[in-house]
This record gives C-alpha cells, sequence and structure tokens, in this order.
C-alpha cells in the first residue's frame, strides 16, 4: 500500500516527489500536496516519509498489506 | 516531445547510484568534465538507497593474508568461476577505498570501534558491519560538491557506437519528456543488475528485493551496442523476509537468530545460496515450513547493538514495518522465504578489465551491470567505479568529440516517443506480467533444451506483436516502456546463455545435463551481437 500523506502536516516542500526512486509521486499544484499518481508502483522504501522527517514534518505514513502478520508468536512475556 | 537538450562532456556517466558516483567523483578529481545521468534521482536511488549494514574490507595485518581472501571468494563464492583479476584488485584496493569513503564522512565505526562480522554467505573472511550507513547520499553530496553536471530523471536508452566506439547516448527526461544527446569522449555505464524478470514472492510488480526500477537498461543498451556480456545464465536468490518487500535476514542473523523450521528444528544451509536455496527446497517439499529465523534467545545488549543497528543502516522502513505489526524480538519469529530472482551483485553483465574496461572501446562498466564476480557487491562497485573512473578520464583525455548522425537520433526518437502517439494499444505491466510467466516456467527452476529455445520464441513473439504497440500516457509511462523493452532484452540473453551452457551449476539446473562438468564448463558463457543483429555465442576461460 503506498504512503498516505496527511494534508494538513504537508508543507508542500517537494522532497518526497524530488527524491522517490519509483517517480510515484507528483505535487498536487492547486492544494500544494504531494500525491500518489502510482500507487501501484511504490518500492515501500520509505524514502518519502525519512525525507519528510529530515524536513521536521511527519506527513506521510504507510501500510503493508501483504500477509498479515510477517512473523509467530512462540513465546509469552511475563507481562503479556 | 520536440525538446531537445544537447550535451557535450569527457566523460558521461550512465547511472548515479554507488558504482555511478564513485566513478563520477574520480573522474572529476582528474580535472575533466563529467556528466552523471540518473533515472531516479542521486543520493536515494540504487541498492542501498539509506545505506548498507556491510561492507567487505581488507584490513592489513588480519589474521589472513590478502592471498588467502581472494583464494576464499574465488573457492567459496564464485566456486571457481571468476575473473580473479578483477577479484584481487577488489580486495586489494578495498582499504584505500574504505579510507576515502570515511573522509567523505561516511561512520564505519560503531562507539568508536569497528565490528567485524562473518558475512552470512562467505563464512570464511569477515566483513565490517554498520557500514555505509548513508552511502549512497554521502556519495551524491561528492558529487554534487565536485561540479559534475547531474542530470535526474534521466533515463539513458541508446549508446551510439560509430566506427566500433562509444561516442555518446541518447536518452529521456522522465519528468519533462526532453529528448537529451549526449556527446561524450568516454562513457561508463554504472546502470545495475536486472530485477522484475521473474514474479516476486507477493507478485506484486514492484516488491522486489533489488530496486524494481533495475531493469537491465545497461545489459540492453550495451548489447545492442555490440558489448560482450557474461553469466547472463544465472539469475539468483537468496532468503529474505516474508510479507515485506523482501529485506535481509543478515541482521538477525549476525545477531545470533538461529534459522528454523516449522517444528523449531534446525534449518540447514549449504556452502552458498544456491545450496542453501536447494535444502530449502527439500525441507519445503518435505512439508517442514513455513521458516522463520528466530531471535527471541538473543540478549537484549546483543539485538540492540547489532539485529536493530544493522537493520536501520540498511532496510529502515523494514524495522518500522516490524514495530507497526507489533513484533516483539523475545517472543516473535519472523518468516522468511526466497525472494525472486534477479541478477546483480557483480556476476552478471559487461565483461570488463579490472579498471572497468570492456570489450567496446570508450565504453567501462563498474557495479551490478558487471559480470565475472560472484558477490562483489559495494565493495566490488566502488573499487572497479573508482579505477573505471581513472581510465574513463584517461582515455578521454586523448580523445576528441565526434558527431551523431542525425538518422540515428531519429530513429531512437520514434522508439522513445512510439506509445505517447497511439490512442489505443498494449499497457506495460501486462507485458511485465507475462514476460515473468515466460520466464518462470522456461528459464526458471527446471531447465532444458525444449523450454529455453520455447523461451526464446515467446520473447521474441512478445517483442515483435507486442512492443510496437505499447501505449503511454505521460512521460513516466514512456520509462516504464522502455524498461519493459530493457526487460525483454535482458530475458532473452538469460534464455541464451541457459540454452548455450550445457551442464548444471548454482541455480542453472538443467535436467538434460544435470552433471556439473568442470573440466569443460568451467568458462564463462559470452555473448555478443553483432551489427547485423546475429548473437555470437561462445566460451572464454575466467582469467
Amino acid at each position: 500500500m503506498p504512503p498516505i500523506i496527511n494534508p494538513i502536516l504537508c508543507t508542500g516542500c517537494g522532497l518526497c516527489i524530488n527524491f522517490c526512486p519509483m517517480d510515484v509521486l507528483r505535487m498536487n499544484t492547486e492544494q500544494n500536496i504531494a500525491t500518489v499518481v502510482y500507487p501501484l508502483e511504490c518500492w515501500h522504501c520509505g524514502t518519502c516519509k525519512y525525507e519528510c522527517e529530515s524536513n521536521s514534518t511527519s506527513a506521510i505514513s504507510m501500510d503493508f498489506p501483504f500477509l498479515g502478520k510477517p512473523y509467530k508468536r512462540i513465546k509469552n512475556l511475563p507481562n503479556d | 516531445m520536440d525538446q531537445t537538450k544537447e550535451v557535450e562532456t569527457d566523460v558521461l556517466v550512465i547511472g548515479g547510484a554507488i558504482a555511478g558516483c564513485s566513478a563520477a567523483i574520480k573522474a572529476s578529481q582528474l580535472g575533466v568534465k563529467v556528466t552523471l545521468a540518473e533515472k531516479a534521482a542521486i543520493g536515494r536511488c540504487g541498492c542501498a538507497p539509506w545505506g548498507l549494514d556491510h561492507i567487505w574490507w581488507y584490513f592489513p595485518g588480519g589474521d589472513m593474508s590478502l592471498d588467502d581472501v581472494i583464494d576464499a571468494h574465488m573457492e567459496r563464492l564464485c566456486r571457481k568461476l571468476g575473473n580473479r583479476g578483477v577479484l584481487t584488485k577488489m580486495w586489494k584496493e578495498s582499504f584505500n577505498r574504505a579510507r576515502d569513503l570515511e573522509n567523505l564522512g561516511i561512520e564505519f565505526k560503531f562507539n568508536g570501534k569497528y565490528h567485524w562480522r562473518t558475512h552470512h554467505h562467505l563464512g570464511v573472511y569477515n566483513s565490517l558491519i554498520y557500514a555505509g550507513h548513508n552511502l549512497t547520499s554521502a556519495l551524491a553530496k561528492e558529487v554534487t560538491r565536485c561540479n559534475v553536471n547531474v542530470l535526474n530523471r534521466t533515463m539513458i536508452t541508446r549508446l551510439i557506437v560509430d566506427r566500433d566506439a562509444v561516442i555518446g547516448a541518447i536518452g529521456l527526461n522522465t519528468r519533462n519528456g526532453e529528448f537529451i544527446v549526449i556527446k561524450s569522449k568516454a562513457t561508463i555505464l554504472a546502470t545495475g543488475g536486472a530485477t522484475r524478470l521473474y514474479p516476486s514472492p507477493t507478485n506484486r510488480l514492484f516488491s522486489t528485493f533489488a530496486p524494481p526500477n533495475d531493469t537491465g537498461d545497461g545489459y540492453s543498451m550495451a548489447f545492442r551496442a555490440g558489448a560482450q556480456l557474461i553469466n547472463m545464465e544465472f539469475p539468483m536468490a537468496h532468503p529474505t523476509t516474508k510479507g515485506f518487500r523482501p529485506s535481509s535476514t543478515g541482521g538477525f542473523k549476525n545477531a545470533g537468530a538461529s534459522v528454523i523450521d516449522a517444528y523449531g528444528n534446525p534449518l540447514e544451509a549449504g556452502i552458498d545460496r544456491s545450496e542453501t536455496s536447494r535444502l530449502h527446497k527439500k525441507a519445503f517439499e518435505a512439508g517442514r515450513y513455513p521458516f522463520y529465523v528466530d531471535p527471541t534467545g538473543i540478549s537484549k545488549e546483543k539485538y540492540d547493538e547489532v539485529c536493530v543497528t544493522s537493520i536501520k543502516n540498511e532496510v529502515p522502513m523494514y524495522f518500522d514495518f516490524l514495530q507497526f505489526k507489533g513484533f516483539d524480538y523475545r517472543r516473535d519469529i519472523v518468516e522468511i522465504e526466497d525472494h525472486e530472482w534477479d541478477l546483480r551483485d557483480g556476476r552478471s553483465g559487461l565483461l570488463i578489465e579490472d579498471d572497468g574496461r570492456t570489450s567496446l572501446e570508450g565504453l567501462f562498466a563498474a557495479g551490478d551491470c558487471t559480470g565475472g564476480v560472484f558477490d562483489a557487491e559495494s565493495m566490488g562497485a566502488i573499487v572497479i567505479a573508482w579505477n573505471a573512473g581513472e581510465s574513463a578520464a584517461q582515455f578521454a583525455g586523448k580523445n576528441v568529440i565526434f558527431d551523431i548522425e542525425s538518422n540515428i537520433l531519429e530513429e531512437e526518437k520514434k522508439r522513445i516517443f512510439n506509445p505517447l502517439k497511439l490512442k489505443e494499444g498494449v499497457n506495460w505491466a501486462d507485458i511485465n506480467m507475462g514476460l515473468q510467466k515466460i520466464m518462470k516456467e522456461y528459464a526458471g527452476e527446471i531447465r532444458h533444451s525444449a523450454g529455453l529455445e520455447r523461451c526464446i520464441e515467446n520473447i521474441f513473439d512478445l517483442r515483435e506483436e507486442y512492443i510496437p504497440r505499447l501505449v503511454a500516457k505521460d512521460f513516466h509511462e514512456l520509462m516504464r516502456c522502455l524498461e519493459v523493452q530493457s526487460l525483454c532484452d535482458t530475458a532473452e540473453m538469460i534464455a541464451r546463455a541457459a540454452l548455450a551452457r550445457k551442464e548444471s551449476r548454482f541455480f542453472h539446473l538443467r535436467t538434460d545435463y544435470p552433471r556439473t562438468d568442470d573440466e569443460n564448463w568451467l568458462k564463462f558463457v559470452v555473448l555478443e551481437r553483432k551489427p547485423n543483429g546475429d548473437i555470437r555465442i561462445f566460451l572464454k576461460a575466467p582469467d
């Protein structure tokens, strides 16, 4: 699932668009907000998220709807 | 579409990740004019956009001699099928290049000390961990500081050959659609390997281990220009994490995690990746799956020190993903599987000398687009790129700019922009998926002559019937259309080389030639395209 961009937090700085290696983002020039234009081509590398954070904003988050849980619980911890 | 950008340069570097930036830096240090074209954007492209968690470095004065290390690499990783000259240069100069990287601000130390660990499949010599944090971006910063003319979002589509030498290249700006014409005195290919040839474990086209925009553009261009390529029959995979774009399990294993089957029994590992893969496959067929990496026995200290730092260095998104899903290393085990087959790591691609010279005059190459050294990885890329930058600069110093014939420019312009002209047609993704099916079935885990011949026929039909009908609605889609053409070329090379190798070796398993035949086949299968389109295939003993 491609990045989710919070339209309220996005400052329109364009770093994510600048650096996305798969070129999936473009600027919505009317609202000055980054948008995902090619969602199926997202590599889930997180570059957009980290570039956003490097600019002291956290407008980008991601989910990963593949497989469900990638791990299996085999022990219980004392607090479980 | 009618905008043309013309560039004249001493050295053109195609590809701006680890190899490309290293070559550009070295060439510019020698005072020549360098232009670097990158399909994405430098600083966040290639195989390691956020950093690396390991890098090989021969540390003089350690308990292994340089010869011992080279022998081990030849024996255990190349299994004797490797270019010893290139390998020697790589290990010999690794220490100096590591020093150069440190001077660029790449921090190899953790808490003030160098930390070594056994690379998960080399097993003999240690590699450095916490290495190369921000390697790609630090190299990109230096490229900018060196006043290299950087053309981001520029996909190079064709090398220009005149009188058997490369004199320039043609490309496309994937954002504004500019037609790019570059005349260069020397050209360095650093375009990486090729993925998206085989179905990914999730079947999602862009959830691959290697960057999904590594589509063998360099293989395709160099092949069409007449350069020699080797080892194209050896796409490979290794165990990675499941449920995400695949990530390496190295971080966990180096912290001491065990690899187990569904019943908690240890899973066998082979001497190299292909053997490990075969053992995993046997275990799968015996019903012992799912397979896991078990970190539950690791101390918190070790976990934080090795695992967390290691993973965060190389694939920070994977760590965020685990946390997002509620993972706790004290109670959870991580499921693993092999990622899709791909070509990379310096084993398959352009045949090079130890200074990056290819069989074509004026063309040099470094990094994953070169072949002959299994698991050359990042240190291989940096060392050879450094040498290629130097050789290319020297070559440029004795060379001149040549004009490019206008009919060649017209021909390539037509090929690039045709999908925009069509109102209806074929979608690039459908061709990609069709190609993956062809490769999986006919050039996959079970190979034989009838299947490989069918593979070549199918690729031919795909190319003749559907490539001319590709349709795109913008310049970004034009890039994807061009990428599937590179993929078709690369796929054909894989099939032809696999058909030529009449024995079984690594992941290349032929039911009609099941034996590994060192006596006759400890040689490279070389592919070379003649100007009339004929493909010459011959064997060459490694140096």
